[in-house]
């Protein structure tokens, strides 16, 4: 156990994202090399193999996004060929492959970030693309992948955008008693927003997550695990590191149902620029209790609240150069 | 072209004679002027490259005659041409002015142009443009963009040999328009003269080499013939070649003789035109193949290359056609666009297989150096001026264009997004200016400089958590714009073929990635003892002393201290017996009270003497606590008369908001049953997520106990909703849905209209216990598959198969049985024939047998009738 495996020289151009399975136990990369690659773990071993690589786009791929197991080994892609590819693992001759059984293109821009809902939703995905339109799909038939109708759409911001106004990104919140909710960055007004379902199932744009003084890079809604409040991380181009916490403002409605444009009082609560270069990403950890941050400083930070409740940077890992592999 | 462009790098002391000449012409330089008569002359002299020109008066030539000189230079030689300081630009600009002037003469602007042009001086009335371009050249890298509206989608465009006209061509546009460096405007209009000649536009224009008097240029009309425009004095059709008899794909001007013209067809041949001999069909080379593009050598002016349908390119040697090279296989599918690299070595062809691939025309072996693979594939690729490494690409229905450097295939250096339809065609005007033309009608100057490096708006870094705390990350620091070449490697270990560097230095590079990433142990999440305690903790309602005493053991062996002592709290909270609170008191005070050497002597004669119990009492006695033990005596169960509310509270939000949810689950469930636990709000998520969390670590099972333990409706029929039961047509496969649209239920199938699960002996649907042979898979009521075969062993459907094999046998030997009965009475006889009765009766035959048929549980038979009905 606690070998280090390392990517280095895998693909042939940057890795953009770095995706682990509901279980935790498969690992998506994906690079501007078009290339997706599957990862396995080894328990035996205590290894991560790659025992599969696949080109993918005919453009940078950007992201991926694991569906749920119940439905099968699913993974979605998004790039720059402005499509969005719903994958699926299949088995010739024991032999395991990656079959494309759905494109999804009719975005006119690059799609920017694609995301699974959460399970209780059923099988759906969410992409936003560089037009500032996020779209919302659903596999009719699960029991085959290949036909996704698109069930909502609606634009981040006033107006239309294009590609060079910066990016896009979305995360849904992944709790299962609440209205469908998801945090999206909107590219040129430097704010994230929360869209929700109202009433009518219509999603409306509702708390802003501003302070921003750049493009917000990226959004991760954390996982609730019933705690009382929500807590929401952005990546800014401005290099700083943002957390919002969404506490209850209606009377008792916020997160058991019900519907208001206004159910949450968002705060700051953490603001932090030890990157000191822009921000990529953030993404929290399974119980939502850890934030980790990567930015052009070449640097992965850890976040975590102290007991008194307030965030401190817990670790940093970055790659040296030479046998020796990590710091922390 | 490329060459050309560089070409009239002419020095201070051209300019100042070209001055001077143009002084020299009336305002309104008609074809009287002496200039004009010797041109012709000029022109014939011209057509052996390397005879030099006369130092012809004639101004407008002087940047012709360069090209002319540098043709015969060596490709060393012409990189150094082409390696022109930016500042050499100006004058190019003051021979653009003429040229546009001369080319336009007949017109109004066009004689505004020429006198404003060369006359730096000021000395004519109608400067403006040349002075605006001048303003221009003086503030860098804000201007060269710009954008002009045509009025017409666009397919093709070529420049005058300064760059100051440039020819625009569509489908129903035939236009020129001189370019400034802050924008353009519409010259001339060909389109009238195009119509009368049944076309409106072209498929693709090319500029010739020749400026001033003698500019023509060259179109695709769109009704097929190849028109050659005289430009220099009128706006006419100088000749019209209909000798292809399919349509032309491409045509391209010798970059070193002007008056050679090749020209590409889909009628499989490449033909080169001497545009002086008017009547006289040129040069034919034959190929069996449709030729999609053709290019000359910018070097080498015998040498041309042609692109094909099927995918070959093929280099011929003009001298002597028919030892024309071998074709080579170049992509898959058909050579949409070439371009030879300036120095005449390298050739980039664009394929349909969506790629651009770059070849080294010197090596016999013809393998490609490198490979771009392309999002589309590539409309018109061009190598970027001064930057060996550089190519620009317009891509089929794409709107972009996209700047490569070639040794990093996947990453463009800029992507130029001006258009807002499909970029038909691009062309650099120097190496930071790169022209487009689009389908939405406009003609676009992009400045390169101002355009963003794709690869800055490229993550660079991205981490990710598992359930296990394992890290798995990337990062990659950015080192500022030189990042690219700090990140460029030797080629390694490819055939030395491969390794050529195409800037002609001594090793070939590739670029590497300078990001580094893995996946390692973060210990952030302790999952073992997670797991452990999910397994081992109890969460039985029934006594919530046991229950809590035993999960504080758990907690405490999972190292899970915290956790362990909130249980022995709790154990203490809702313990009926007061005494055992003292018991932990009384303890706690011993071994506080006791000094450790006492206790260590006192432990030492108790590993002797286990069973004596007198002597442990006698110790236990020892410590003077008499006020607990008095206590400790009475074993009368005390009630609690204090609730514990609002520290259970407490205790869950604090669990909750550490994302412990295992702990306010599990406390939760081993409270259930106690009165003066507190409702929880939340605790359907804290279910949720914990539930969820175990399924992570593939705890089915005892997600499973918690999700039944749970009183939460929602929760504990979780199982149910989650499973989903899917019965598809048993002649199409298509699943049985009702959720759909005109769905006719569960009692037809969708797709082919057939009646699901029907009885093969009535033909209507089986509403209720439906059996079916497993072999032949013909399915009937219970009551009629039991009458059937009681008289028959064959299959009702007259599928021919004996569903009931032993359906013969039985009968066979009730048949014999009866026989022998009759015959010889025997005791076992009736046990046996009751024996094979009752299989009959329960439609399993023998249970051996392969061939059975089962009257089995109907899933869809067991859902509420008003499913389907």
């Amino acid at each position: 156990m606690n070998q280090v495996t390392k990517f280095d020289g895998t693909h042939e151009d940057l890795i953009h994202d770095v995706t682990f399975n509901y279980y935790g136990n498969r690992l998506a990369t994906c690079s501007s090399d078009q290339k997706i690659k599957i990862w396995d773990y080894n328990e035996t071993e205590g290894i991560w193999e790659s025992n599969i690589s696949f080109k993918a786009h005919s453009c940078a791929v950007l992201k991926t996004s694991w569906a749920h197991p119940e439905y099968g080994q699913v993974l979605a892609s998004c790039s720059f060929d402005r499509s969005v590819i719903v994958w699926e693992e299949s088995y010739h001759d024991a032999a395991k492959k990656w079959t494309a059984i759905a494109t999804l293109r009719d975005g006119n821009g690059t799609v920017q970030d694609v995301e699974f809902a959460p399970n209780h939703l059923g099988l759906r995905l969410a992409i936003v693309a560089a037009d500032g339109q996020v779209k919302i799909y659903e596999a009719m038939d699960v029991t085959s992948l290949a036909h996704w109708t698109m069930i909502d759409s609606f634009p981040v911001g006033e107006g239309p955008s294009k590609d060079e106004e910066g990016n896009h990104c979305l995360s849904w919140c992944t709790s299962k008693f609440t209205s469908q909710m998801m945090v999206v960055g909107c590219a040129k007004d430097h704010v994230a927003k929360i869209f929700r379902q109202d009433h009518n199932n219509k999603w409306q744009a509702c708390e802003v997550l501003g302070g921003h003084g750049g493009v917000v890079h990226d959004v991760s809604w954390a996982p609730n695990m019933g705690r009382s409040y929500h807590l929401i991380a952005t990546a800014c181009k401005d290099g700083h590191v943002r957390i919002f916490k969404l506490t209850d403002d209606s009377q008792g409605g916020a997160l058991t149902g019900g519907w208001s444009r206004k159910m949450f009082n968002v705060t700051c609560i953490a603001d932090f620029a030890d990157h000191n270069a822009e921000v990529w990403r953030v993404e929290w950890n399974i119980t939502g209790t850890i934030l980790s941050s990567s930015g052009d400083d070449g640097k992965v930070r850890l976040w975590k609240a102290t007991y008194t409740g307030d965030w401190k940077c817990m670790s940093v890992v970055s790659a040296e150069d030479g046998p020796s592999a990590f710091q922390r | 072209m490329l060459k050309l462009r560089k070409d009239p790098t002419i020095p201070p002391s051209a300019a100042t004679v070209t001055t001077s000449t143009t002084t020299a012409f009336p305002v309104s330089p008609r074809r009287g002027a002496p200039a004009g008569d010797t041109r012709p002359g000029a022109a014939r002299q011209r057509s052996s490259p390397k005879t030099t020109r006369p130092t012809n008066p004639a101004s407008l030539s002087s940047g012709a005659s360069t090209a002319s000189m540098a043709s015969t230079q060596a490709s060393s030689n012409a990189a150094t041409a082409l390696s022109m300081p930016q500042g050499t630009v100006g004058p190019i600009t003051t021979t653009g002015g003429s040229a546009g002037g001369s080319g336009s003469a007949g017109t109004g602007s066009g004689t505004d142009a020429f006198s404003g042009g060369p006359s730096g001086s000021g000395s004519m009335p109608n400067q403006q443009p040349t002075t605006t371009t001048r303003q221009g050249k003086g503030s860098p890298k804000t201007t060269g963009s710009f954008k002009f509206d045509t009025n017409g989608a666009l397919w093709a465009l070529s420049a005058s040999p300064d760059f100051s006209m440039v020819a625009v061509v569509g489908r129903d546009v035939l236009k020129i328009l001189s370019v400034t460096d802050s924008g353009a405007e519409e010259t001339i209009n060909l389109k009238t003269v195009g119509i009368r000649n049944n076309f409106a536009g072209s498929m693709d224009v090319k500029w010739g080499p020749m400026i001033g008097r003698d500019a023509k240029i060259a179109t695709i009309g769109t009704n097929g013939p190849i028109v050659i425009w005289d430009i220099g004095t009128h706006n006419k059709i100088d000749r019209t070649i209909k000798e292809h008899t399919r349509s032309v794909n491409r045509i391209c001007f010798s970059p070193q003789d002007p008056n050679m013209l090749l020209s590409a067809s889909s009628d499989s041949t490449v033909r080169l035109w001497d545009l002086r001999a008017r009547d006289k069909t040129g040069l034919v080379m034959e190929t069996k193949d449709i030729v999609r593009e053709v290019q000359f050598n910018p070097v080498s002016m015998h040498d041309i290359v042609a692109g094909y349908e099927s995918g070959n390119i093929q280099r011929w040697d003009l001298r002597n056609l028919s030892i024309s090279e071998k074709k080579f296989m170049a992509h898959m599918g058909f050579v949409t666009s070439l371009d030879y690299h300036p120095n005449g070595r390298f050739l980039a062809s664009g394929g349909r297989d969506r790629t651009i691939k770059i070849w080294d025309m010197e090596d016999e072996k013809r393998r490609e150096i490198h490979t771009i693979p392309t999002i589309q594939y590539t409309s018109k690729v061009q190598w970027r001026p001064n930057k060996p490494y550089h190519l620009a690409a317009s891509f089929k229905d794409e709107s972009i264009v996209q700047v490569f450097d070639v040794r990093r295939p996947y990453v463009p250096l800029h992507v130029i997004s001006q258009h807002d339809k499909d970029a038909t065609s691009i062309l650099w005007r120097d190496t930071d200016v790169l022209w487009t033309v689009s389908k939405d009608k406009t003609f676009t100057s992009t400045h390169i400089k101002g355009q963003a490096l794709s690869s800055d708006l490229l993550p660079s870094g991205k981490a990710a958590m598992n359930c296990y705390g394992q890290l798995a990350f990337t990062v990659s620091a950015k080192g500022g714009s030189d990042s690219f070449e700090r990140d460029l490697v030797p080629r390694p270990g490819r055939p030395a073929a491969r390794s050529v560097a195409l800037d002609g230095s001594q090793e070939a590079t590739v670029y590497r990635t300078r990001q580094r990433g893995g996946v390692f142990d973060s210990e952030l999440f302790n999952h073992e003892a997670f797991i452990y305690c999910a397994q081992n903790y109890s969460i039985e309602t029934g006594n919530v002393r046991d229950a809590c005493e035993h999960n504080a053991n758990i907690a405490w062996q999972a190292n899970r201290y915290r956790d362990s002592q909130t249980w022995t709290a709790l154990k203490l909270f809702y313990s009926d017996m007061v005494e055992s609170a003292l018991v932990v008191s009384q303890v706690d005070a011993t071994t506080s009270e006791a000094p450790p050497q006492t206790k260590a002597k006192d432990e030492e004669p108790q590993d002797d003497s286990d069973s004596d119990s007198d002597a442990s009492e006698a110790r236990i006695a020892r410590p003077a606590v008499p006020s607990l033990f008095a206590i400790k005596v009475s074993d009368a169960p005390v009630k609690r008369n204090w609730s514990h509310d609002d520290t259970i509270r407490n205790l869950l939000e604090y669990y909750a908001e550490q994302g412990e949810v295992q702990m306010c689950v599990t406390v939760l469930l081993v409270l259930a049953d106690e009165k003066d636990v507190p409702e929880f709000a939340r605790s359907q998520q804290w279910f949720g997520s914990y539930i969820d969390l175990l399924s992570r670590f593939k705890l089915w099972s005892i997600a499973t106990a918690v999700s039944q333990a749970c009183q939460d409706p929602s929760i504990h029929t979780m199982n149910q909703d989650s499973t989903t039961i899917h019965t598809s047509c048993s002649s199409c496969m298509k699943p049985i849905l009702t959720r759909a649209q005109n769905s006719s239920g569960f009692w037809a199938c969708d797709r082919c209209r057939k009646v699901l699960s029907s009885c093969s002996v009535c033909h209507k649907t089986v509403r209720g216990i439906f059996t079916w042979c497993t072999h032949c898979s013909h399915g009937f009521h219970l009551q009629h598959a039991q009458e059937w075969f009681s008289q028959s062993a064959e299959c009702p459907t007259g599928c021919g198969h004996q569903c009931f094999p032993e359906m013969l046998k039985i009968q066979q030997e009730q048949e014999q049985l009866a026989l022998l009965q009759q015959q010889t009475p025997d005791d076992d006889t009736p046990n046996d024939s009751m024996h094979h009765h009752h299989h009959h009766h329960q439609h399993h035959p023998r249970p051996q047998q392969e061939q059975v048929s089962h009257a089995v549980y109907n899933p869809i038979a067991a859902l509420p009738y008003s499913t389907f009905s």
